[in-house]
């Protein structure tokens, strides 16, 4: 997955992307190792094998203890290692979506093909436009309010069709409407186009694959 | 002293031209008059000058009546207009005469797209 999965490849990201780049902070990659470690050492000290001068259960208790914390370590790591990648749900694996085109002009229509081997019930296909904005959040602090910049999203433009139950490869057309938003990267406000698949589900998240798409004026 | 941004068009797509006049509707001593062309991201919180460009239009004073004409190109990758429910990217159009005190300014938007 690419640092910045809004932009289809040939497109610079704007300095709100590059502000907002994807990645897992070395922090977490040391807690993952350092959890790791810890999991390991207390495997080893659970097995005995520090030796015989120690006392058995002593050893067993804080191997365990001492091991358990490294894999807690770990799997917050790993959390947030997934958060930053998410895997790909289940029922998506497996389904692939291609647009005709990477970059379309508004007013245009594009083509899309879902090829899928699955239960079609929920599916859908769509057309999304994504605004990321900035914002001053509030922070009350003992030093007093600190104020900090955080880029939010909200969908500006949408258009879903369901898929057929056959599974297979199908076609679905759109149209980019002509008065929506075109492509933009910016400073504090970006307009990013994609096309997606997505399972609805009842009070749960929508698992979904992306493509992002330039849409041009 | 006021003055006013008239254009042949509000609406214009990029790489376009854009025509218009300056006119004074009100005379005072002026040193010159600028005038600039931005490019703006605007959300709740945040304004945002992207690109900005500008040039004079007029030099000494202007008098009640007169009118100064301009005409320039949009660079052909210049950024379309949208409003959306929490931002907007809009271009504006800014005549400035720079005189004696406080400056003279008068703003007009061009929907680009």
């Amino acid at each position: 997955m690419t640092d910045f999965p809004h932009l289809p490849p040939g497109h610079d990201p704007g300095a709100q992307s590059l502000r907002n780049r994807m990645g897992v902070p070395l922090l977490w990659w040391f807690v993952g190792l350092v959890g790791l470690g810890m999991f390991l050492g207390g495997v080893f000290i659970v097995a005995g094998g520090r030796g015989p001068g120690y006392n058995f259960w002593e050893e067993r208790l804080g191997g365990t203890f001492f091991g358990g914390m490294g894999l807690l370590c770990a799997w917050v790591a790993y959390s947030q290692y997934r958060k930053f990648r998410p895997r790909a749900h289940a029922r998506m694996r497996g389904m692939s979506l291609v647009a005709d085109s990477d970059e379309k002009q508004r007013g245009e229509a594009i083509s899309l093909t879902i090829d899928h081997n699955a239960s079609a019930e929920g599916l859908e296909v769509g057309l999304v436009c994504v605004e990321l904005f900035d914002l001053r959040a509030t922070a009350n602090t003992r030093a007093g309010i600190v104020y900090v910049r955080e880029t939010n999203q909200k969908t500006a433009y949408e258009q879903w069709q369901a898929v057929e139950p056959p599974a297979g490869e199908q076609v679905l057309d759109f149209e980019i409407p002509r008065e929506a938003p075109c492509s933009y990267e910016g400073d504090c406000l970006s307009y990013a186009w994609r096309v997606s698949a997505r399972v609805v589900r009842k009070l749960r998240s929508d698992p979904r694959i992306d493509h992002p798409i330039w849409v041009r004026p | 002293m006021k003055l006013e941004i008239e254009l042949q068009s509000d609406h214009v797509g990029p790489g376009g031209d854009v025509a218009g006049q300056v006119n004074v509707t009100e005379g005072g001593k002026s040193r010159s008059l600028t005038l600039n062309l931005s490019f703006y991201e605007q959300t709740r919180d945040y304004l945002v000058a992207a690109y900005s460009t500008g040039f004079v239009v007029h030099e000494g004073e202007v008098r009640q009546g007169e009118s100064y004409e301009f005409s320039f190109t949009l660079p052909s990758e210049a950024p379309t207009s949208a409003k959306t429910k929490n931002g907007k990217l809009y271009w504006e159009l800014e005549v400035k005469s720079d005189e004696p005190g406080v400056d003279t300014h008068s703003r007009r938007r061009l929907e680009v797209g």
